[in-house]
C-alpha cells in the first residue's frame, strides 16, 4: 500500500454513540476499565475520560449552553491517535513515547504491560479491511482512506458548511502546519482546546538539542566558578599555613 | 535514547570505584592498596571522568523532563541547566554540612561557602531566564505554586542564605549550617514546584 | 388507524429523500443510531432536521432546531401544526381532497370536543370487567359517516367464493361527500373547528415550547411539504408509552395526510422499533387482541360464536380486508391442519377467545391478586422494565411457577432473593412460594431464524455456531414445550382439549444436523413455510396472498407474510441482492418486506390522481399509459392493472368498491382518515389531554385527562393528584445508546457497562442548586408507587419550562 492512509473525523456528524470505542476494543481485545466496573465521571456522557493504553478511541462530549438556553450545542468528537506523519516507528519498550507524545495518546495497557495505542487496525488493513472504528461508525463521522482523497472530501465538507452559514467549521491537522502533518485529522467547529486538542502542539523532542547545549553551558559555568574558586582556595590554603 | 541509562550506569561504576578507593584511605589494615583508585594517575582519571559523568547526570534529568510532553517541562530548553546549576549549589551546601561534622579547616569552609554563593547567584539568573523562557505558560505560576517558588526557592533557598553569609547575623557557628540547610530546602522545593505544578497546569 | 396498517409507512433508508425530518417522541440518534445514519445523510444533502423533545439529547445535538416540550404534550404541539397548516392554507389541497376523507360528511348527531367541553359524543360509564381498567367508554355510533339515504345495499351478486355473500351483506351505502370542503359537517370543517384553539400561544402555554421556536418548526414543516417536497416524521416509545399513545401517532398521521406526505418518497410516519423483531412480534403476534396478520382475536365479548359470525362481524365489505375470509380460513388451516374442515368451521371453535384486556398491565394486576398461576418471561424483564415495577415484582411472588428464558439471570428471575422488596424486608425469601425455572438462552448467531425490523423487512439470520452448554434457541424451547404439551393432552377426551390435540406441530428436521451437537433443533425453514402458507393438497408453497382461498385448499399462518417463501429454494428473507450504487435505494432484492415486498406503503399516493408523478423530484410509483399498469421504483401498493380513471363500483366488494384514485386500499372508503369513524376507542380526532399524572390543569379543556384511559385503582397503584406538592417535577425515563432496554443484554458486557456504569438522573442547575444538589451527588427519586436512588448529573441540557404560567422542572 504505497498511498498514505489515515482517518478524517467529521465531528459535525458524530452522534456520540461510542460504537467506535466498542468496535475498537472488540477487535483489538482491549480490557475494560476495572473489569467493566467503572464509575460515573459526571462529565456529560464521557465515562471513558481519556485516550490511553486500553482506550484507543475516546468520544469527547462538550456541552456549551447559555444560562438562558438561548444558544446551546452539544459537541461530540471521536478522538484517536493523530498518527503524526513524522513519528518514530520503532519501539524498544522504553516507554519514553508515553511522555513524548504531544497529544497524550499513549499509555500502558495493564494487561500487556506495554505502551499501546491505535494501530489503525494494522491486521485488518493487511487484508484490505477498514479499521474497526470506521467500519462501525453509523454516520460516517469517522472516514478511513487515502489521505489525499480524505483531504479533498474534508475541504469540500468545510466549504459546504460555510455555505450553509456554519462559518466556524475548519480542519485541524489536514496540512503540514501541525507537526508536519497528521494522518488523522478533524473537522472542528470551535477552538481545538475545546475538544481537548492542543492549539499548537510541538514535539517535545525539539528541546533535546537546545536543552543539552544549555546544560553543557551551565556545566562549563559551574566548572569555571569551581576553577576560579580553586585558585582562591589555594591562595587561602597558603595563607592559612602561614598563619599557623 | 539510552544515553542516559548508560551514563547513569557508568556514573554508578565510577562512584563505586571512588568508594572503594576511599575505603583504602580509611587506613584499615589490608585495604591500603586500594588507595590507588584515589591517588595517582588512575585516581585522577577516575575522579575526572566520574565528575564529568556527574555533570551529565545533573543536567540529564532536566533534559529528560524537557522532552516529556507536559506543560512547563516541554515549554523551555532551560530545565536542564537550571537543574544542573541548582544541583551544584546543593552539592556545595551538602559538603558544607558534611564538612562541619568532620571539622574541616576554616579556609575550606569559606571556600565552599564562596563557591556556593557564586552558584546561587548563577542559579538565580538561570531561574529568571527559565521563567522568562516559559512565556505565557508561566501564567500557571500566578497561583499557589508560583508563591511557593518565590518564597521557598528564591527567598528561602537563595536570598536568605546569601544574606546570612554576607551579614553574619547569627552567632558564628550557626551561620554556615543554617545557610547550607536553607539551600537544601530551597533545592528540594524547586524540584517539587517544577514536578508538581506541571500536574496542575 | 388512519392509514390502514399498523406499521411504519416507509423505511429508514428512504429518509435520505426527505427535505425535512421531524423526530418527536424519539431519541433517534441515541436509540436507533444505525437508522439515524440516513437522517445524517439527508442532512448532508441539505435536509432540515427537527427534534421535538423534552430533553436536549444526542438527537437534539444533530438537529437544526430543537423544540423543547413538556413530556406528554405532543398532541398540543402536533395540533398546533395542524391548525397552522389549515389556517395558513398550507395543506396539500389536491392530495387532501382526493386521497383523504376530508370531503366526507359525518353524521348530524356527532358532537366534537368543542361542543362538549373536551369530550366527544357517545361517552358513557364503563360497565365491563374492572380488570380491563377503563375509566369510561365511548359508543362510536355518532362518529359514523353520513351515507346516501337511498343507497340501500344492492342485491347479492352471484356467489363466487364461499363467503362472498356474507361479505356482500355487509355492504353499506356510499358516504356523502362535498369535494368543495365547504359543508360544515365535512371532515375538513370539523377538523378546522376542532383544532382552532391550538394557536401558537396555546402551544406555548401547554407544551412550554417558546412560540418562536414552534413557528420555526411550523414554517419548516409546511415549507418542506407539497408536490415537490416531503417531510417525514419519526417516533418511538416517547409517543406510544402514553395513556393516549395511539392518539399521538394518529395525530401525526393526520398531519402527514393534510400535508400530503403519506405514500411518497421522503415522507411518511416512521415507527422506530426499539427491540429486535418487535415488528415481527405484532405481525405473527404475541399481542392478545389480534391474531396473525392483524385480524381481530376471536372474543367472547363480541358476536363471534361461529366462523360465519366472526367473519360477519369482522369483515368490511369494501377494501382489501374484504378478503378476510380467505386469510382467516387459511390461518385456521395452518393452525389445525387436516383436522380443520368446512364441516367443523375449520376448527374455529377450538381457537382460544379473549374475554377482555389480557395485555401486560391487567395480567400483572391479576397476578398480584393471585389469579395467575404461572408465567413465561422470554426476552422480557418486567422486574426492571415494567411500569410500577414494585407492583410487578410483588405480583411475581404470587405465582406458583415462573419460567425465565434469557441470556443472563435477569432481575425477574432473581426477584425472590435479589429484589429491592426482599432486600428491604418487605418480602421474605422463605415466604415466597414461586418456583422459578431459569433456562439459558442461545444468542442470535446460534440459531437459524428471522427478524422483522422497523421497516417490516423480514431478514433471515443463519446459525454460525452451537450455543454453549444447555443454552437453546427460542424456537427449540417453544417447539419442544409444545410437543410435550401435546403428549400430555393426547389421552384427554375433554372437548376443550381438542384444539391442542389438533394443533399442527411438526417442525422436526428431516435429517438431524451433521454439524451440530443439538440434534433436535427444529427446522426454522419449516416454520417459515407454515407462516408463508402452502397448497394443502400438494404442499406447494404459495407465491403471494392473492393465492389464498377460503375453501380450505390453502394455509397461511400470517397472510401478510405470504410470498416470503414462494418456493422451497427461494427464501426471500435470506435474499441479499442490493441495488447497484447510485440506485433509488429501495433495494427490492434485499430481504422481503411485507406486504408483497412493498417498501413504501400506500405508494399510489406518490402519483397524482391522473397517475403522473406529483413532480419529477418526488417520482416514485406512477401509471404507465403504454403498458396500462402501475410501475416505478417500488412494488405498487395498488392493483397493478387498475387505471387511475377506473370508477368505483357501487355494488362492488373488496377493491372493486374503490376507484383508481383511492390509495388507501385497506380502508373501507380507500381514503386516508383525517377523521376516524372506527378503530379508535378514545375518539375520532386527537385531543390534548393531560397525562394521568400532571403538575398542571389542562389549559385546553375542562376535561383534565382522557375520559376513557385505563387505570387500575388500587392501594399499590397510587397516582399523584394534579398539583400535589410532594410530586412537583416531571420525570422522564429513557434509554441510552450504551445500554439496551432494561440492560439485560448490555449491563453484563464490560465493554458496554464501562461506558455508562451507573444509574443517573439528569437535572437542570435551576432545579439542582436550590436543593443543594451537586453533580454526582446521590439523590432519591420518588413517585407515589416507588422510589430509587441515582447519581445526579447536573446539566444545562435540561431546562425548566414555563407551563401555563408556572415553572415546571423536568428530570
Amino acid at each position: 500500500m504505497a498511498e498514505p492512509m489515515g482517518f478524517f473525523t467529521d465531528t459535525t456528524v458524530c452522534i456520540g454513540c461510542k460504537a467506535c470505542e466498542v468496535a475498537c476494543k472488540e477487535w483489538n481485545q482491549l480490557p475494560s476499565t476495572n473489569g467493566g466496573a467503572n464509575t460515573l465521571s459526571g462529565q456529560s456522557y464521557d465515562n471513558t475520560r481519556q485516550l490511553d493504553g486500553i482506550h484507543w478511541r475516546h468520544v469527547r462530549f462538550i456541552e456549551q449552553f447559555d444560562a438562558d438556553r438561548h444558544d446551546g450545542r452539544w459537541l461530540m468528537m471521536s478522538d484517536v491517535c493523530k498518527h503524526c506523519a513524522h513519528a518514530s516507528d520503532a519501539c524498544n519498550g522504553c516507554r519514553d513515547c508515553i511522555g513524548a507524545c504531544p497529544f497524550g495518546v499513549i499509555d500502558i495497557n495493564p494487561v500487556s504491560g506495554t505502551a499501546q495505542k491505535c494501530t489503525l487496525c494494522y491486521d485488518r488493513m493487511q487484508v484490505g479491511l477498514t479499521p474497526a472504528c470506521a467500519k462501525a461508525c453509523p454516520t460516517e463521522s469517522i472516514k478511513f482512506g487515502p489521505l489525499e482523497e480524505l483531504r479533498r472530501k474534508a475541504r469540500g465538507r468545510v466549504a459546504q458548511l460555510h455555505e450553509r452559514g456554519h462559518t466556524a467549521a475548519y480542519l485541524y491537522g489536514d496540512d503540514e502546519k501541525i507537526l508536519g502533518g497528521l494522518n488523522s485529522f478533524y473537522l472542528l467547529e470551535d477552538k481545538p482546546e475545546v475538544y481537548g486538542l492542543p492549539a499548537d502542539p510541538k514535539m517535545p523532542s525539539r528541546n533535546l538539542f537546545p536543552a543539552s547545549m544549555f546544560s553543557g553551558l551551565g556545566a562549563l559555568m559551574v566548572g569555571l566558578v569551581g576553577l576560579l574558586s580553586f585558585r582562591q582556595r589555594r591562595m587561602d590554603a597558603v595563607a592559612g599555613r602561614d598563619n599557623v | 535514547m539510552s544515553v542516559g541509562s548508560w551514563a547513569l550506569a557508568l556514573f554508578g561504576a565510577f562512584a563505586f570505584l571512588s568508594f572503594v578507593g576511599a575505603l583504602g584511605e580509611s587506613g584499615r589494615p589490608g585495604l591500603a592498596p586500594l588507595v590507588v583508585l584515589r591517588r595517582g594517575v588512575l585516581g585522577e582519571v577516575i575522579t575526572v571522568l566520574g565528575g564529568l559523568l556527574g555533570f551529565f547526570l545533573a543536567g540529564y534529568t532536566g533534559v529528560l523532563l524537557a522532552v516529556t510532553n507536559r506543560p512547563i517541562w516541554s515549554d523551555t530548553p532551560l530545565l536542564g541547566v537550571l537543574f544542573l546549576v541548582s544541583a551544584a549549589s546543593i552539592s556545595a551546601a551538602a559538603l558544607i554540612l558534611l564538612g562541619l561534622r568532620r571539622g574541616i579547616p576554616a579556609y575550606s569552609l569559606s571556600w565552599l561557602e564562596r563557591i556556593d554563593g557564586w552558584l546561587m547567584l548563577l542559579e538565580l539568573l538561570v531561574l529568571i531566564a527559565f521563567v522568562v523562557s516559559l512565556g505565557p505558560v508561566a501564567r500557571v505560576w500566578l497561583r499557589a505554586w508560583g508563591a511557593l517558588l518565590v518564597v521557598g526557592v528564591v527567598f528561602v533557598g537563595i536570598l536568605l542564605p546569601l544574606a546570612l553569609r554576607w551579614r553574619r547575623w547569627l552567632p558564628g557557628r550557626l551561620t554556615a549550617p543554617t545557610a547550607a540547610l536553607l539551600v537544601l530546602v530551597g533545592g528540594f522545593i524547586l524540584r517539587v514546584v517544577i514536578v508538581l505544578s506541571s500536574e496542575s497546569a | 388507524m388512519r392509514l390502514g396498517r399498523g406499521a411504519a409507512t416507509t423505511f429508514p433508508r428512504n429518509l435520505v429523500e426527505s427535505d425535512c425530518i421531524v423526530i418527536e417522541g424519539s431519541n433517534m440518534a441515541e436509540c436507533h443510531p444505525v437508522a439515524f445514519r440516513w437522517v445524517m445523510q439527508a442532512k448532508l444533502k441539505g435536509a432540515k432536521v427537527i427534534h421535538v423533545d423534552p430533553r436536549f439529547t444526542r438527537t437534539s445535538a444533530m438537529a437544526d432546531i430543537h423544540a423543547p416540550i413538556r413530556a406528554g404534550s405532543d398532541i398540543a404541539f402536533l395540533g398546533g401544526l395542524i391548525r397552522y397548516a389549515i389556517e395558513h392554507e398550507k395543506y396539500f389541497r389536491e392530495y387532501v381532497v382526493n386521497y383523504t376523507n376530508a370531503a366526507t360528511l359525518v353524521r348530524e348527531d356527532f358532537k366534537d370536543t368543542e361542543d362538549l367541553k373536551g369530550v366527544f359524543s357517545g361517552l358513557m360509564d364503563y360497565t365491563g370487567d374492572p380488570l380491563n381498567g377503563f375509566v369510561g367508554q365511548y359508543n362510536p355510533e355518532t362518529w359514523q359517516y353520513q351515507r346516501e339515504a337511498d343507497g340501500a345495499a344492492p342485491a347479492p351478486a352471484p356467489a363466487g367464493g364461499s363467503f362472498e355473500s356474507l361479505v356482500r351483506a355487509n355492504l353499506k351505502p356510499a358516504p356523502v361527500r362535498d369535494p368543495t370542503l365547504q359543508h360544515p359537517r365535512t371532515v375538513f370543517q370539523i377538523l378546522k373547528r376542532h383544532f382552532s384553539r391550538y394557536t401558537p400561544a396555546m402551544v406555548e402555554r401547554v407544551t412550554g415550547c417558546p412560540k418562536e421556536t414552534f413557528l420555526k418548526v411550523a414554517e419548516a414543516v409546511t415549507a418542506n411539504s407539497g408536490p415537490d417536497k416531503t417531510t417525514a416524521f419519526c417516533y418511538a416509545v416517547g409517543w406510544t408509552q402514553h395513556t393516549y399513545g395511539p392518539q399521538v401517532i394518529s395525530c401525526c398521521a393526520l398531519l402527514q395526510l393534510l400535508l400530503g406526505n403519506v405514500g411518497r418518497p421522503g415522507g411518511g410516519v416512521l415507527a422506530l422499533r426499539g427491540h429486535a423483531t418487535i415488528q415481527g412480534s405484532t405481525d405473527v403476534p404475541t399481542l392478545y387482541h389480534s391474531i396473525h396478520g392483524y385480524m381481530g382475536a376471536p372474543s367472547i365479548l363480541k358476536k363471534h360464536e361461529t366462523l360465519a359470525d366472526y367473519l360477519k362481524a369482522e369483515t368490511p365489505a369494501t377494501s382489501y380486508w374484504a378478503n378476510m375470509p380467505k386469510f382467516m380460513v387459511s390461518y385456521l388451516k395452518s393452525m389445525y391442519g387436516a383436522a380443520a374442515t368446512r364441516d367443523n368451521d375449520f376448527g374455529y371453535a377450538w381457537h382460544p377467545r379473549i374475554s377482555g384486556d389480557h395485555s401486560h398491565m391487567p395480567m400483572m394486576i391479576a397476578m398480584a391478586d393471585g389469579k395467575v398461576k404461572g408465567m413465561f418471561a422470554m426476552g422480557q424483564n418486567p422486574a426492571v422494565g415494567g411500569q410500577n415495577a414494585r407492583l410487578q415484582r410483588r405480583a411475581l411472588s404470587k405465582l406458583d411457577w415462573l419460567v425465565v428464558k434469557d441470556n443472563f439471570e435477569t432481575e425477574t428471575a432473581a426477584f425472590w432473593y435479589n429484589s429491592p422488596e426482599v432486600k428491604g424486608g418487605e418480602l421474605r425469601t422463605e415466604d415466597i412460594r414461586t418456583e422459578v425455572f431459569f433456562f439459558p438462552s442461545a444468542q442470535v448467531g446460534e440459531s437459524d431464524g428471522s427478524f422483522t425490523n422497523t421497516q417490516r423487512l423480514i431478514q433471515w439470520h443463519h446459525k454460525a455456531a452451537d450455543p454453549p452448554g444447555d443454552c437453546r434457541s427460542d424456537i427449540w424451547f417453544t417447539y419442544h414445550l409444545g410437543k410435550r404439551l401435546k403428549k400430555l393432552y393426547a389421552p384427554s377426551t375433554l372437548p376443550r382439549d381438542e384444539g391442542v390435540k389438533a394443533l399442527t406441530w411438526d417442525y422436526d428436521r428431516d435429517t438431524p444436523p451433521a454439524d451440530s451437537r443439538i440434534k433436535d433443533e427444529p427446522d426454522a425453514r419449516k416454520i417459515l413455510k407454515e407462516i408463508n402458507g402452502y397448497d394443502t393438497a400438494t404442499g406447494a408453497h404459495l407465491p403471494n396472498f392473492a393465492a389464498l382461498k377460503d375453501d380450505g385448499s390453502t394455509t397461511a399462518a400470517s397472510w401478510i407474510y405470504c410470498g416470503v417463501f414462494p418456493a422451497p429454494d427461494q427464501n426471500r428473507a435470506a435474499s441479499q441482492n442490493p441495488d447497484p450504487p447510485g440506485g433509488v435505494g429501495t433495494h427490492l432484492g434485499w430481504g422481503y418486506s411485507w406486504p408483497a415486498n412493498r417498501r413504501i406503503m400506500y405508494n399510489r399516493a406518490s402519483a397524482r390522481p391522473d397517475g403522473k408523478p406529483w413532480s419529477e423530484r418526488k417520482k416514485y410509483v406512477w401509471w404507465d399509459g403504454q403498458k396500462q399498469e402501475w410501475t416505478g421504483y417500488d412494488i405498487p401498493d395498488f392493483p397493478v392493472k387498475k387505471a387511475p380513471s377506473a370508477p368505483a363500483r357501487a355494488d362492488g366488494i373488496g377493491l372493486d368498491a374503490h376507484s383508481g384514485t383511492d390509495p388507501f386500499i385497506m380502508k373501507a372508503d380507500g381514503k386516508g382518515w383525517l377523521f376516524a369513524p372506527a378503530g379508535l376507542i378514545d375518539g375520532p380526532l386527537p385531543t390534548h389531554y393531560e397525562p394521568i399524572e400532571s403538575p398542571v390543569q389542562n389549559p385546553l379543556y375542562k376535561q383534565q385527562a382522557s375520559p376513557v384511559l385505563k387505570y387500575w385503582k388500587r392501594e399499590d397503584n397510587q397516582l399523584a393528584a394534579v398539583g400535589d406538592s410532594r410530586y412537583p417535577h416531571v420525570l422522564t425515563t429513557y434509554r441510552l445508546t450504551e445500554h439496551h432496554l432494561t440492560g439485560v443484554m448490555s449491563r453484563w458486557l464490560p465493554w458496554l457497562a464501562e461506558l455508562q456504569p451507573e444509574l443517573f438522573v439528569e437535572l437542570s442547575p435551576e432545579l439542582a442548586e436550590p436543593k443543594g444538589i451537586n453533580n454526582l451527588d446521590w439523590v432519591r427519586i420518588s413517585t407515589p408507587r416507588g422510589s430509587t436512588r441515582a447519581r445526579a448529573l447536573v446539566t444545562r441540557r435540561m431546562r425548566p419550562l414555563t407551563i401555563n404560567g408556572e415553572t415546571v422542572h423536568r428530570r
